[in-house]
């Protein structure tokens, strides 16, 4: 499979639709996996590339709202959500739960095309995200115990005779410490290792230097 | 059926007292069954939406794969082979529907009641889902057929499943439980028992009558359709009620015996 073509799961129990948002979703040349319930879903493992969900919202067992809920944790794809029915109610908390579109049957091809195209879009981004925080935390895993204990000083701009004093050392140590730091994280500057501590939700200093 | 004899013999004077009941039942009958015809085809509405959304996708599917570079036929023609297919489909419903309307005489067949209760129960997904109700049931494996009309059975099982999950509404402080058990109760009948967890029943014997009704939106319609469904097929119908139990709708239907040995 080619990781960059993006893959559309469908979650449908009606075996119809399933087979014509199959066939259509192909013809456009995405890649579709379809589902006849949630568990099936759930069950399947997903392959590593962008990816949206279109979801029935009357399932058996688990409902599609249920399953929206199930997946707001974690690196689940934006949800399409689809209904026969057109309850307003419904497409109400669909929609406040993070939905990117919700389609009353039957829809037209330019309405679902739009949808998946935004939700796949969002992924994207989602997974860029996630891939730099991954990159970040990886940086961050190589700081010995002492280098992130000076990471916060650092970022928060005390001057390495401030932070040495704090910790009880010398000004010189914490300057190799500074020099360690900057390297195993890849930083080219001050201003972006206090946004890669930013992102990775680094703590401010709880008892700061006087 | 005579106790709604009194109700139309205003417009049936010049007729004979059998000719006046007789037509009393009919003009009841198409009365009663427009009133709820509204709900029955909204749930029905969805069985058409089903095949026709698929109709439509693949509709569009099918022009795609005509429009590729180079064209895909063998795909565009299955598109094409799934749309006859589902919208032969969506028409057989819509035939059902209008088979609701006319009055066409009864067409007593072999019915599996287990199989009308499934279909009903699918046909009611969308409601129960929405208001939450959990439904159990207990359908016996070796149930003999009944013979009946198709779609007035499908409409009585409709009618008691709806009225059920209807009764429900009110309850916020418990689960909302529909249980639906099917038994043969001796040789000649099937029995079926509906129970909701419902607030239960005053007058267990009034609910049967036409325009009676306790819901706020109601006609009052539902199960006077029952009865007169239930006594063209020569079955019962009886609804009990008990505190804190709901109430239970029970009804027999007789055994097809031609194809038993």
């Amino acid at each position: 499979m080619n990781p960059d073509i993006p893959i559309v799961f469908v979650v449908d129990d009606d075996f119809r639709v399933r087979e014509s948002l199959c066939s259509l979703i192909t013809s456009r040349g995405l890649h579709v996996a379809v589902f006849g319930s949630a568990a099936e879903f759930l069950e399947c493992e997903k392959p590593d590339k962008p990816a949206c969900l279109i979801l029935d919202l009357q399932l058996p067992g688990t409902s599609g709202l249920e399953l929206q809920h199930q997946l707001t944790n974690g690196d689940a794809p934006p949800i399409v959500f689809i209904s026969g029915h057109g309850d307003i109610p419904s497409s109400v908390r669909a929609m406040k739960a993070g939905a990117i579109e919700f389609l009353s049957k039957p829809f037209s091809e330019q309405e679902l095309m739009h949808a998946i195209d935004n939700a796949i879009t969002i992924d994207r981004i989602a997974r860029q995200k996630r891939t730099e925080l991954a990159e970040l935390q990886r940086h961050y895993s190589l700081l010995t115990p002492r280098e992130r204990e000076v990471l916060p000083f650092v970022v928060e701009g005390y001057a390495n005779k401030v932070t040495a004093a704090d910790l009880g050392t010398s000004e010189i140590t914490i300057g190799v410490h500074r020099g360690q730091i900057m390297r195993k994280m890849a930083a080219k500057s001050l201003a972006e290792l206090v946004r890669m501590a930013d992102k990775l939700g680094i703590h401010r200093l709880t008892d700061p230097p006087k | 059926m005579t106790r709604w004899y009194g109700l139309f013999i205003d417009i049936c004077d010049r007729k004979t007292a059998e000719e006046a009941l007789r037509n009393s039942q009919t003009q009841l009958s198409r009365a009663t069954r427009t009133a709820t015809v509204g709900e029955f085809a909204a749930a029905i509405a969805h069985e058409i939406n089903q095949p026709l959304a698929a109709v439509v996708t693949n509709g569009h599917a099918c022009l795609r794969w005509l429009s590729a570079q180079p064209p895909g036929l063998a795909k565009a023609q299955e598109a094409a082979e799934r749309i006859v297919r589902d919208g032969t489909e969506a028409g057989e419903v819509v035939r059902r529907i209008r088979a609701l309307f006319k009055h066409a005489p009864l067409e007593k067949i072999e019915l599996d009641l287990n199989e009308v209760i499934a279909e009903v129960l699918h046909l009611l997904s969308g409601e129960i889902a929405k208001r939450r109700v959990g439904v159990e049931t207990e359908l016996a494996d070796d149930l003999p057929t009944v013979i009946g009309d198709r779609v007035q059975v499908q409409q009585l099982v409709f009618n008691l499943l709806l009225n059920g999950i209807e009764a429900m509404d009110p309850i916020l402080d418990r689960p909302k439980k529909l249980s639906i058990r099917t038994t043969q109760e001796n040789p000649e009948t099937v029995l079926v028992k509906i129970q909701d967890s419902g607030v239960g029943l005053e007058d267990s014997e009034k609910v049967f009558e036409a325009f009676f009704t306790t819901k706020g939106n109601g006609m009052g319609m539902g199960l006077a359709i029952c009865r007169s469904i239930i006594d063209a097929h020569h079955g019962r119908l009886w609804a009990a009620s008990a505190e804190g139990s709901g109430t239970t709708f029970s009804f027999t239907l007789p055994v097809e015996t031609s194809a038993r040995p």
